[in-house]
């Protein structure tokens, strides 16, 4: 059987894959229960921006403020995906905000929102996989 | 963190974002329709997510995972997320199936579900199948702000540059 071609993503690569992305998906878990949001966010400093309405996804991650976050991109040859997984935390200090509502940061709907979360990493992990047929099995 | 989350100052209640709930029917629609989403698992510290390739059998999600890790937080809480999403046309959804995810063992689950023919993420070896069944399904779909501010502040600034350049003619004109 052939070497899988999978490799892993340097930490540098990961933030580079990151730094271009716009829409990830949060995971976040209550009493076990996981649940995933798509968000847009910025990368910025070592961490991940998102701004959100007061509600489920707030009410959430308060309620358990380690989340796990993924970008992926998919082209004919090959498959990447990003993960990490951190600390979320509202901004409440208004130097903080105001520093944040500079990032250049595109919401996927027009709406105002009120609050901005930051992911602060505790991991992150990356891997390209090299989109082929699956080797034969049974 | 958790107590100082007193808001400083009191702004307006933000309007209903303009989004549309997609039907259940539509939900299982789109699921049928792709083939890469993302698994989210719980785990001892929190929670985890994996992009996973699947198909949509008896409504049911069965996807392949590669061994290890994710086997064994299957094996601890068997809850489970799965997301799709898209965009394209002004528009972006999203469908979120949630429920209990099981290994199959049994090989005639496994070649009756067709998750053979799955096309895999890479040539790696594959050896265990994950069965979603949702309790719930759900999506919505957005209006998306397409980011039009470059092309409208480019506008302005040609628009303007115009006027200016009109002007200083008819000046020098005179």
């Amino acid at each position: 059987m052939s070497e899988p071609h999978v490799r892993d993503l340097s930490e540098a690569e990961c933030w580079t894959d990151l730094r271009h992305a716009q829409l990830g998906r949060l995971a976040v878990s209550v009493r076990n229960e996981p649940d995933v949001f798509p968000i847009n966010f910025v990368a910025h400093e070592g961490a991940l921006y998102f701004r959100t309405a007061p509600g489920s996804k707030l009410l959430e991650l308060t309620v358990n403020e380690r989340v796990a976050f993924e970008i992926d991109s998919w082209t004919y040859g090959e498959a990447r995906s990003v993960v990490v997984k951190g600390v979320a935390e509202r901004l409440e200090l208004q130097s903080e905000i105001d520093e944040a509502d500079r990032l250049p940061l595109l919401p996927w709907i027009p709406t105002p929102k009120y609050r901005w979360v930051r992911i602060v990493p505790t991991f992150v992990r990356g891997v390209a996989f090299e989109r082929a047929a699956e080797p034969a099995r049974y | 963190m958790a107590t100082q989350t007193r808001p400083r100052a009191q702004r307006a209640a933000p309007p209903e974002p303009p989004s549309e709930e997609l039907t259940v029917a539509e939900c299982w629609r789109r699921l049928s329709w792709h083939s890469t989403g993302r698994l989210a698992l719980a785990t001892d510290d929190g929670v985890d997510i994996f992009p996973v390739t699947y198909l949509v059998h008896d409504h049911s999600i069965v996807l392949r995972s590669a061994p290890g890790r994710k086997m064994l937080q299957l094996a601890r809480h068997g809850d489970a997320a799965f997301e799709i999403d898209g965009r394209g046309r002004g528009r972006a959804w999203s469908v979120v199936a949630r429920g209990r995810a099981v290994r199959m063992n049994l090989d005639s689950d496994i070649l009756d579900s067709g998750v053979r023919e799955l096309p895999a993420l890479h040539h790696g070896e594959k050896f265990n199948y994950v069965k979603l069944t949702p309790e719930v399904v759900s999506g919505r779909e957005f209006r998306v702000f397409t980011g039009s501010v470059p092309l409208i502040a480019l506008a302005i600034v040609v628009g303007s540059a115009a006027l200016i350049l009109g002007a200083a003619s008819i000046w020098l004109g005179r």
